[in-house]
């Protein structure tokens, strides 16, 4: 017998919607104009016109689906994000409050989240999500990085050596 | 099953990790990420030009004359692609420079709210304070001095041709703060630390000086003597230094004395150019300084 998604999230307002399939075969209803934060729904909406069945988006399971909606649906009425290289965006690396209590989340939700905003290209949350990452190795000595993402040093003694020699000017700051 | 490997940042593809590089605000984070493992280490080595490009526009002030020193360097020219290794030298000439700003500023300003005996003008209730100077540059004073310093810097490191080549392309503004600047304790010191010989550092620096003067030095020593730029407030022994200052509105006066026509300065607007706080931070490349 073939397992029925489970039907969750359901929307207050009789807006249009649309449905996703996560990759654990859950399925999520959202507002389409919501779901639009997401370039790459919003082509696929261009593209087809009528889309009855659910989106796949087999790259997200529903836990990170529903925190990546959650972060659309409080910026929808953010202006649309312009093109890939748009300078504007790298000009701060502020995180606004709400995106930062949005972004409290353990390491793994964290980088699934990256992982899903750069698979469904909403430039917004990739930011933030990267920022956030960007405020969590400053000021940290590379043992202290390889500590807070538990990365395992695979330099040999003479390399990390030289490294460190290389890099002698930037500690005495 | 290990998690870091399944969802941590080694999980993340080489672009992403670029992205998350892209928003660091000192190239030390960089450098000290790089540093963690082999993965992380080659992705900067492949990408350096990438993290650069946006880096350094929090980390690097004035960088196109930056970018100049460093192929005054035998760094790669100012319009070509950058290594890992020209961008580890401009980040260290970078933190050079912002060194040098904070000794300057820790000898010029450290007595303004104090009041010594060698500055009894200076401290609480005198007219320093009530003037509210802060006790460091300005915003675009910063960038104005640290401009100056990669082009003296830059001079040092030509042969005569290159070097008097290099020096006609300066304006008048250019030149009247490098002339100002070059003889500072805390410009030598760095130009010392950083492997100039000190004697040879002293003939260089005078021939500058001594180019500079045949240039304009007697229209900058016109310019620093009148009467209300010398009455204006400065911390002492730098108040000479007016091409440096925008408070109290000097700069405006001595745009003003170097563009319009009066008795004993030049009059001509050409010698100015206006920069941007953007510009001097390097947000604009202007191609015809790039060249030289």
């Amino acid at each position: 017998m073939t397992e029925q998604p489970e039907k969750i999230d359901q929307v207050e307002q009789k807006a249009p919607t649309l449905t996703f399939l996560t990759s654990d075969n859950v399925t999520i209803e959202v507002e389409r104009d919501v779901a639009q934060r997401s370039l790459l729904v919003k082509h696929l909406l261009e593209d087809v016109a009528d889309t009855d069945g659910s989106i796949p988006v087999n790259m997200v399971n529903e836990a990170v689906m529903k925190k990546v909606i959650e972060w659309c649906r409080w910026h929808k009425n953010d202006p649309p994000a312009t093109g890939d290289d748009d300078d504007s965006r790298r000009k701060t690396t502020d995180i606004d409050e709400w995106d930062q209590k949005f972004m409290q989340v353990d390491q793994e939700m964290l980088f699934e989240i990256i992982l899903a905003a750069n698979y469904l290209d909403i430039k917004g949350l990739l930011d933030v999500g990267c920022k956030t990452v960007a405020n969590m190795i400053k000021g940290k000595s590379p043992e202290e990085i390889r500590k807070t993402f538990n990365i395992q040093n695979d330099f040999t003694p003479e390399e990390e050596d030289q490294i460190r020699r290389e890099n002698e000017w930037a500690e005495d700051r | 099953m290990d998690i870091t490997t399944r969802s941590g940042i080694l999980s993340l593809p080489s672009e992403l990790v670029c992205h998350i590089l892209g928003f660091s605000s000192s190239f030390q984070d960089v450098l000290h990420f790089a540093a963690t493992c082999r993965r992380f280490q080659h992705l900067w080595q492949r990408n350096a030009n990438f993290i650069y490009k946006y880096v350094s526009r929090t980390a690097i002030p004035c960088r196109r004359y930056a970018r100049i020193l460093l192929a005054d360097q035998g760094g790669s020219q100012p319009n070509d692609p950058l290594n890992a290794q020209d961008v580890r030298q401009m980040a260290r000439n970078s933190v050079r420079m912002e060194k040098t700003i904070k000794d300057i500023e820790w000898h010029m300003f450290s007595p303004l709210y104090e009041g010594t005996e060698r500055y009894p003008f200076f401290g609480y209730g005198s007219i320093y304070a009530e003037e509210q100077w802060m006790p460091y540059f300005s915003k675009s004073e910063s960038p104005r001095v640290i401009r100056t310093m990669y082009q003296l810097w830059g001079l040092l490191l030509l042969g005569y041709e290159a070097k008097q080549s290099r020096m006609k392309s300066y304006r008048f503004k250019d030149l009247a703060v490098l002339y100002q600047t070059h003889s500072l304790y805390e410009v030598k010191y760095a130009l010392k630390v950083e492997g100039l010989d000190e004697k040879q550092l002293s003939r260089e620096l005078k021939d500058i000086h001594n180019e500079v003067y045949s240039h304009c030095g007697q229209d900058i020593i016109k310019i620093t003597e009148w009467p209300r730029l010398r009455s204006t407030v400065y911390p002492k022994d730098f108040y000479e230094i007016v091409c440096w200052w925008d408070r109290r509105y000097s700069r405006e006066k001595f745009k003003r004395m170097v563009t319009t026509p009066r008795d004993g300065c030049p009059p001509n607007p050409e010698l100015w150019y206006d920069t941007s706080e953007d510009e001097l931070m390097g947000w604009l490349i202007e191609p015809s300084i790039m060249r030289h």
